[in-house]
């Protein structure tokens, strides 16, 4: 039933850009009616005209996630506290290599989801044969890569949301950027991660770079003891100083 | 004798790559990804139409594809003659000598101008990198947001205007516009170093980024190197973020 699903979506959505892929559900906590884990379909796509960016900004606040490097963060709970700026997000990804966005109707919120195991397989039958697709699915799951499409790329803003994560849908997405890279013939890849995204990385391929470089990011922020002539722009929590400009030297 | 290098030295395929995303497009998508040399500097005025464009532009992709379709129609594009124009390089002049037998030297920093491979493989052997398929590097610098050069031009006395100009440093930005950039390839000829014409360049391209209000300027530094751009305001590893690189298995 599964593969039928899978055909009929091919036959209708012929595009390279898209798959129709399945992933294995968690099946953790209590089951009743103890059925193995459910497959859930998901769509995956590179097309970037199949992210609604109001909703992908939605997507960043469930994930906690931030453009910015150093957002501003409640101090207590240590969530990402400012706004998403839709404007620049369209802006970012116009200006991406690749975009890849993962679509699903299966997603629930974290409370439902030991309520769907109890759920007999059939209530859910009319749901995994209609194809999931961007117009009747969530978007659940994004990322991107900026390159040079010489020589360099970096990959950025990788997410799923909580309630489908360790399922495999991360490591899908890292994959379809990296096919995406490799068939320009790029190879030398770079993703900035924090502390807690370095195991997914680990995971999906990644690790220290071969030729021992530091990863470094500019932070310098304005000094208060120099008065009021400098510049500074703000990024996320910090207020970066703008190096001055410099008038030529005459020797 | 090593330039100052930051990373971004891999060999490879010689493959003349075909894009379809902010470039010259060589494919039949021309129609949906207008070329767009994004040297950052001069065009202020030009780079907004080409932002709002664009920004217009997948207004009009989305409202095509929303079930809630409540965005207004695109109206017309911008002109795209605009867009053809070549970019005005923005120069200047950093420093400017004149030696004992009259001639007159200036280094000129200049951004958004084009850049001779050839020249540019030349300088990179001076430093002591390893050698990069020229296609590969033309694509990179065309498709990188910022390019930033530094080059000498000797002018003889009495010589009436002819001059000697000569690529002596370059370092490239890559960036998605908003957010995100990082600096690849930041390298001085080895006998100008030491005047500090490599923290010139690097600081006129993280002033350009951030005037663009992009925030996140990352970098990765060869050991030697650390050091050159902890001076500059650059910290490593901070709050723990490091970078990764793909280790493709064979």
């Amino acid at each position: 039933m599964g593969f039928l699903a899978a055909t009929a979506a091919a036959s209708v959505y012929p595009s390279a850009y898209m798959e129709l892929r399945w992933v294995r559900g968690r099946g953790k906590g209590k089951c009743e009616l103890n059925f193995k884990p459910s497959m859930i379909p998901i769509y995956i796509s590179t097309n970037p005209s199949d992210i609604n960016p109001q909703e992908l900004s939605q997507l960043f606040i469930s994930c906690n996630h931030s453009c910015n490097r150093f957002p501003i963060l409640d101090s207590r709970d240590r969530t990402v506290e400012e706004a998403v700026d839709i404007d620049k997000l369209c802006l970012a990804l116009s200006h991406s290599f690749v975009v890849v966005s993962v679509f699903s109707n299966l997603a629930l919120s974290d409370d439902e989801s030991s309520k769907r195991l109890m759920v007999p397989l059939l209530g859910n039958l009319a749901q995994r044969v209609v194809p999931v697709t961007p117009s009747n699915g969530q978007l659940v799951g994004f990322g991107r890569a900026v390159s040079d499409v010489g020589l360099t790329a970096s990959i950025h803003d990788i997410m799923v949301i909580p309630s489908l994560r360790q399922m495999g849908i991360g490591r899908m997405i890292v994959q379809r950027i990296l096919r995406m890279l490799t068939s320009r013939e790029i190879y030398d890849i770079a993703a900035l991660c924090s502390e807690e995204e370095r195991l997914f990385f680990e995971a999906c391929g990644f690790g220290n770079d071969i030729l021992g470089s530091t990863t470094m990011m500019y932070a310098k922020t304005a000094s208060t003891g120099f008065g009021g002539s400098q510049m500074v722009k703000r990024a996320g929590r910090k207020l970066l100083l703008v190096p001055p400009l410099r008038g030529p030297l005459h020797l | 004798m090593l330039g100052i290098s930051t990373r971004g030295l891999k060999g490879g395929e010689c493959l003349c790559p075909i894009v379809s995303f902010g470039c010259q497009c060589q494919s039949s998508n021309q129609l949906l990804f207008s070329s767009n040399p994004n040297y950052g500097l001069s065009k202020t005025s030009r780079k907004l139409k080409v932002s709002r464009f664009k920004a217009r532009f997948w207004e009009s992709i989305r409202s095509g594809f929303l079930k809630n379709n409540s965005t207004q129609v695109m109206e017309a594009p911008p002109d795209l003659e605009e867009e053809e124009e070549e970019p005005m390089p923005e120069e200047f002049v950093l420093i400017e000598k004149t030696q004992p037998d009259g001639v007159i030297e200036q280094i000129i920093f200049s951004s958004g101008g084009d850049v001779n491979v050839y020249e540019l493989q030349t300088l990179c052997d001076k430093v002591g990198w390893p050698r990069r398929p020229l296609s590969k590097l033309a694509a990179a610098l065309k498709n990188s947001y910022l390019v930033a050069t530094l080059h000498s031009i000797r002018k003889s006395p009495g010589s009436e205007g002819n001059e000697q100009r000569t690529l002596i440093g370059m370092a490239r930005a890559t960036s998605d516009h908003a957010f995100n950039a990082t600096i690849w390839d930041v390298l001085v000829d080895p006998s100008y170093q030491g005047q500090g014409l490599g923290k010139a360049l690097v600081e006129k391209v993280v002033r350009a980024l951030l005037q663009k209000d992009i925030g996140n300027i990352s970098l990765f530094a060869d050991s030697q190197v650390v050091d050159f751009y902890r001076n500059l305001g650059f910290e490593p590893d901070p709050e723990g973020i490091k970078g990764m690189f793909w280790h493709p298995k064979y």
